[in-house]
């Protein structure tokens, strides 16, 4: 094989194995990806045609100019901090408690439970958590106002949408951290812990100068994942709010697939695009940090 | 069994990095020949040179009269045992021995024939149809060999084969293999860091150093006349002392030379040049005189001989090791090594003679390291 | 000191020096938060029984009054299309792409793996690598077009073949065939065993449990699938049980105790699958990302 330097191992059989893996990626990935970058540098009407429109950079100031997509915007990124903080954050206490010595049997009921949302199918879980929200008929504000406590506004309420979309996103997502940081403490340096007894240190002490220590890079690793992941929520708004209400909930990814609907393919690709650009500087900041760190 | 031959064999990366600097070796038929030196020297490189695992650079290796430069190494007719053993993990140890045998068509009974016969001479036969995370590294090491043997190469290449084995089990695997090499007259390449397995094993030792071929001589021979102060220092243990010296007036002038003005409070130490040395010296276009002396612990003697020259030197330190007490001596400016007898027992400060055999003063030079012969 | 970390995964050593009230506010707070957990599937599955007024009158219930098989005729069909069609396109999709995908992912990990240092297949993993990084939910949209294109729109293969790429299963392969020994394949390589051969007789005997990990992850993770469905197929002969549910939910005012019944057949299978194999499930989808 001509591509292949001649004092390199020879290729042979390993084009065969790549080929359906490598024809898959372009067909599937790469090609979308360019196409859907061209996109958006066309005129949204003519998308489709063989010869659409070139309009250079409009579309993307069609899409800054648009208030709807800078708030749009400025949600997500809100949305996304507010989510990965109390993901990350009541990930990573909840693995310290079933990780401590507080727990012992039935540790692995409390995994169980904690992950089964997480290979739960979205539509199906946010389907419920739609009903339990309800606010004639949900499970929920039933319950609340059985114990005397304040109705939750759920759904309806501009205030509370973004509230119970997040809930139903912890729950969803909480599991998998959950079990990477029980993953994490248990590869937690024994020697280090034992050095902190002797030496007569509290939990708390401990907590901060040998667990936490140790955590820090999966707390930033783990963090930077949950970042791309929330930024891309939109099961859930499909499925309980539909963006609204009064686009309370209509965050980038739903956005731009609103427009998609509308024919708008331009600016919805723009708006990918630009989504796009952001998840590959984050990932490229964590690559650069982990090798940092090692 | 097949020789092995290396004609100016070169290996570089990419064009620019050159760990093997041209080589030329050559094996014979059933010889036991081992590549030694320090990490990093190109050893194992070259081995894998030799199995086709690596791409060869510039040069020729021939094994068997035949250029096998461009050929797999399925076609070169080698077997090869690694560091790591690289058992197939979930197969028996049988199936292990057979793989090869197997993938060339060989008639089962003939395979079953040479797996037992390979089994029995390495004792494992009565565990053939266990797989390897059930035994000893020791054992493994076994099934390894024996996965050579029963394929019949023309050359066996061993890479570090006994490195993961504890120091106990590495004797014991030293000795089987040169009982081996006996019992089947095969043409071995052994690729080693250790000096004792080296000796102990080899017909020949190439010793190695960035790519470059420092000597390549019988161990005898590397041992007593090495060509070079890294040869020289890299057999025996402890290891021969090497000292700067100055050749002047037909003496060797321990400690170089030195200018400060405490040369009432050091002794210079001194010993006449020896017979065998004082024509090179002399025809050696070394201005200043400066060399690196080199003697041997053993060379170094307690008491008189006629083939000996005497030093005056005070003890430092002594180490009992049972059978012999290794004496630190302070010879005017340096210290030595030597090997003294058992019941040694002058205490440190103390001012006693030392003899230097005549006959194995080395001479090196000091920018090169090369003997001065 | 009482320890209160455990160090490492073996049981804590036996430690009820912890003050009783303690380890029950521990317990209480673990079970309060596996009890929100799993509520909605307790819902789910009793609202599944329950006659859609009796949903909307009493919410709470933990029991149905009374067990109503209502739903299974009204379910037959949605939306024009028999329900057991669904649940056959869930099926059929997610196993066939669960297998192709599998089969390709490990291929293509293992020439990767084996020739790293080869410029195409580096360019090959950094492509692939770009495109899980886009967001998946926006790809859709440029690959409708694709398949327009190249006339797979609207078929089985259009949706079997996006869904066959995943970056779960292909750092898993990666992962694995990363932690065989080059010195093993040498060993075959001098034993004289052809590329074919190393992979059959060699490595993939090795890679049975990963293979098993991958496939579960992988049918678990496609079985859920719904926006690439419902955007590559041309008619609801195609759609899976989460697009069939994402069409009934739209319908507001409509048979609750159907969509709940829905939920739980979509639900239930995986739940399964789940509950058969978790350690695998928990370790493999979490490998990639625990530092260690």
């Amino acid at each position: 094989m001509m591509l292949a330097k001649p004092s390199s191992p020879p290729m042979g059989i390993f084009w065969l194995f790549v080929l359906p893996f490598a024809l898959l990626t372009a067909v599937f990935g790469v090609w979308p990806i360019v196409l859907s970058i061209q996109t958006s540098f066309t005129a949204s009407a003519t998308a489709l045609k063989t010869n659409p429109e070139w309009v250079g950079w409009l579309n993307y100031a069609a899409i800054f100019a648009d208030p709807v997509f800078i708030e749009s915007l400025w949600r997500t990124l809100i949305y996304t901090a507010l989510a990965v903080v109390s993901t990350i954050g009541f990930a990573m206490l909840y693995a310290l408690l079933l990780n401590s010595t507080f727990i012992g049997k039935g540790r692995t009921l409390f995994k169980l439970a904690i992950f089964l949302p997480v290979v739960t199918p979205d539509i199906a879980g946010y389907v419920v958590w739609r009903w339990l929200y309800d606010q004639s008929f949900g499970a929920i504000n039933m319950a609340l106002s059985a114990l005397s406590l304040p109705t939750f506004g759920g759904l309806a309420n501009m205030e509370t949408a973004t509230q119970a979309v997040l809930i139903a996103e912890l729950w969803h997502h909480a599991g998998f951290y959950v079990v990477i940081f029980l993953a994490n403490l248990a590869l937690l340096d024994k020697g280090q812990m034992e050095a902190a007894d002797i030496d007569g240190a509290n939990a708390w002490q401990k907590f901060w100068h040998v667990v936490f220590p140790q955590l820090r890079p999966a707390l930033l690793v783990n963090s930077v994942y949950a970042l791309i992941q929330y930024l891309k929520t939109f099961t859930v708004v499909a499925i309980m709010t539909k963006g609204g209400p009064n686009d309370a909930t209509n965050f980038i990814s739903y956005y731009a697939y609103q427009l998609f609907d509308q024919g708008r393919y331009g600016e919805a690709t723009a708006m990918a695009s630009v989504l796009f650009a952001g998840v590959i500087v984050l990932a490229a900041s964590l690559m650069r940090l982990q090798k940092q760190k090692v | 069994m097949a020789g092995v031959e290396l004609k100016q064999v070169v290996k570089s990366y990419d064009g620019k990095n050159t760990v093997i600097q041209g080589i030329d070796l050559e094996i014979r038929p059933g010889e036991f020949v081992v590549f030694v030196g320090p990490s990093g020297c190109g050893k194992s490189t070259l081995l894998r040179m030799i199995a086709g695992l690596e791409s060869i650079s510039g040069g020729d290796v021939i094994i068997d009269g035949r250029r096998v430069n461009d050929e797999p190494p399925r076609a070169r007719d080698i077997a090869m045992v690694f560091q790591d053993y690289a058992l197939y993990p979930h197969k028996s140890l049988y199936d292990n021995m057979a793989f090869g045998l197997r993938l060339r068509k060989t008639p089962e009974d003939e395979i079953k024939r040479r797996v037992l016969d390979a089994a029995r001479l390495l004792r494992i036969d009565h565990m053939l149809d266990r797989k390897p995370a059930a035994l000893s590294g020791g054992q493994r090491q076994r099934v390894a060999i024996g996965r050579a043997i029963v394929r019949k190469p023309k050359v066996f290449l061993f890479d570090e084969p006994l490195s993961n084995l504890d120091a106990q089990l590495r004797g014991e695997m030293r000795t089987e293999i040169k009982k081996l090499h006996q019992r089947l007259g095969a043409t071995i390449i052994y690729v080693t860091h250790d000096q004792v397995e080296a000796m102990t094993l080899a017909d020949r030792i190439a010793v190695l150093s960035a790519g470059n071929l420092m000597q390549y001589a019988t161990p005898h021979q590397i041992y007593t006349q090495p060509r070079a102060t890294f040869v020289a220092g890299f057999t025996g243990s402890p290891a021969m002392n090497l000292l700067p010296c100055n050749v002047q007036n037909g003496q060797i002038v321990l400690g170089g030379q030195k200018e400060t003005g405490r040369n009432e409070t050091e002794r210079i130490a001194s010993v006449g040049l020896p017979p065998h040395l004082q024509n090179s010296t002399a025809k050696s276009t070394h201005e200043d005189g400066r060399y690196v002396f080199g003697i041997r612990p053993e060379n170094i003697h307690l008491a008189p001989a006629d083939d000996r020259s005497a030093l005056s030197a005070s003890v430092v330190v002594a180490e009992p090791l049972g059978a012999e007490t290794l004496v630190t001596f302070k010879v005017g400016a340096c210290e030595v090594v030597a090997r003294c007898p058992a019941n040694f027992h002058e205490r440190v400060g103390t001012a006693m003679p030392i003899y230097f055999d005549q006959q194995h003063m080395h001479l090196f030079d000091t920018g090169t390291g090369l003997a001065i012969r | 000191m009482r320890p209160i970390f455990a160090s490492g995964l073996a049981p804590a050593a036996p430690l009820d020096r912890h003050p009783v009230w303690l380890k029950a506010f521990a317990y209480a707070l673990a079970i309060v938060i596996s009890v929100i957990c799993l509520y909605p599937y307790y819902w789910m599955l009793v609202s599944a029984f329950r006659s859609s007024q009796d949903i909307l009158a009493s919410p709470l219930r933990l029991w149905p009054e009374h067990i109503s098989l209502q739903v299974l005729e009204d379910m037959a069909s949605i939306g024009g299309t028999p329900l057991w069609r669904y649940a056959l396109n869930s099926v059929l999709i997610t196993t066939t792409s669960t297998v192709v995908g599998i089969l390709v992912t490990a291929l293509g990990a293992y020439a990767l793996v084996r020739r790293p240092d080869f410029w195409c297949f580096k360019l090959l993993r950094m492509g692939f690598m770009v495109t899980i990084m886009y967001p998946y939910m926006l790809l859709v949209i440029p690959v409708y077009i694709v398949l327009f294109k190249i006339g797979l729109l609207g078929t089985y293969s259009g949706i079997v073949l996006f869904l066959a790429l995943g970056p779960i299963q292909f750092f898993l392969f990666e992962q694995f065939f990363k932690t065989i020994p080059k010195s093993v394949i040498e060993a075959a390589i001098i034993d004289g065993a052809n590329e074919a051969q190393i992979l059959f007789s060699v490595v993939l005997p090795l890679a049975k449990p990963v293979v098993a990990t991958a496939s579960i992850i992988t049918f678990l993770l496609n079985w859920a699938q719904w926006l690439p469905v419902l955007v590559i197929s041309k008619s609801p002969d195609t759609y899976t049980l989460p697009v069939a549910l994402m069409n009934l939910n739209g319908e507001l005012g409509v048979n609750f105790q159907g969509i709940m019944a829905l939920s739980v057949l979509t639900t239930i299978p995986v739940t399964l699958f789940f509950l058969i194999a978790q350690k695998r499930v928990m370790s493999g989808m979490t490998a990639g990302a625990v530092k260690g």
